[in-house]
């Protein structure tokens, strides 16, 4: 009974362990509060949708980075889980290392999503300390555009 | 009565003029704002500087993270820039602004040397040229797209590489009130 209870606190405790382990994989430089619309599960990369309404309608489904000569990339699959067309905006922020802004001449980018349909977006971090990588993404929007209906 | 009418009315007029005295109209007040220079707001189908911007890091950045320019390594070769060629139907495009982002962009990327076109010893010439096409509808709509194209050559002429980008802008029916 005794060597069961040992048996039993070990593989309790390493499966602890390896909880903790896995916990520490999360990134300390991507920060935010958590929520619905941020997805911060992939390395280095941290997924932004910029409105309730686009949730359970419009999936951030991939992120991946990866170098490119002394460069790094960021590439991010969206997809389109219903059957009505979306013009929507993305944007890139990338940050360095200790998490300082890097090229701040960031401009959103519109792009629409047919039904189902899935796209990619790459960005390359113009910038060789270039870590990590903030998408967002929104409904198309500007100071002379009709607000489409976010609600 | 009629006294205890008037004075009431009076003080009640003195009273709302008052309130209009201490909430002056702002006068003068512009109907300008500051707006954020990443949105892509247009009043024409022609390019603005968020355009500039978003065109010039596309094709620059394609240009960075081709196989080519990464197989360079840590060699940073000189390279000139030669004038943007503007071969578009609008001779107001601000091809400087543009030049600019790219040189900017290139800089920043930290992986080659940016020599001016003065200069004897350099290894490539990246020729670039914005091009545009037109089309109007009937209402007065109105779709022009636009192309930023990067060449890369050798000294000897030899071209090691071609990057290009688009962006299109459409307008739509003239309202008839």
């Amino acid at each position: 009974m005794v060597k069961l209870l040992i048996v039993l606190s070990i593989v309790a405790a390493s499966t602890l362990f390896a909880g903790c382990q896995s916990g520490a994989m999360s990134d300390p430089n991507v920060r935010n509060i958590e929520q619905k619309t941020i997805v911060s599960s992939f390395p280095r990369a941290r997924l932004v949708l910029g409105s309730d309404a686009l949730l359970e309608r419009i999936a951030m489904v991939d992120a991946r980075i990866g170098e490119v000569g002394q460069l790094t990339r960021a590439e991010v699959s969206i997809q389109n889980l219903t059957n009505t067309k979306y013009t929507l905006e993305y944007m890139y922020a990338w940050e360095d290392e200790q998490g300082f802004s890097i090229n701040e001449n960031r401009v959103w980018k519109r792009f629409s999503l047919g039904p189902k349909e899935i796209k990619s977006f790459k960005s390359v971090g113009g910038d060789p300390n270039a870590y990590s990588v903030t998408m967002t993404v929104r409904m198309a929007d500007d100071v002379f555009m009709q607000k489409q209906e976010t609600k | 009565m009629n006294k205890k009418s008037l004075i009431s009315m009076s003080i009640l007029a003195s009273v709302l003029i008052g309130g209009c005295q201490s909430n002056p109209p702002a006068k003068g007040q512009s109907s300008v704002s500051v707006v954020d220079s990443s949105d892509r707001a247009h009043l024409q189908a022609e390019l603005t500087m968020s355009d500039y911007t978003e065109l010039a890091e596309m094709v620059t950045n394609k240009m960075l993270s081709s196989r080519f320019v990464s197989s360079w390594g840590d060699k940073k070769p000189r390279l000139i820039l030669a004038q943007l060629l503007n071969n578009t139907d609008n001779e107001n495009i601000r091809m400087s602004d543009i030049y600019d982002r790219i040189t900017e962009t290139l800089l920043n990327s930290g992986i080659l040397r940016l020599v001016d076109k003065s200069a004897t010893s350099f290894e490539y010439v990246v020729r670039s040229e914005l091009s545009s096409n037109r089309q109007y509808g009937r209402d007065g709509e109105e779709l022009v797209g636009y192309k930023l194209e990067l060449k890369m050559m050798t000294l000897d002429g030899e071209m090691k590489g071609q990057w290009s980008g688009t962006l299109s802008l459409a307008k739509g029916k003239r309202s008839f009130l």
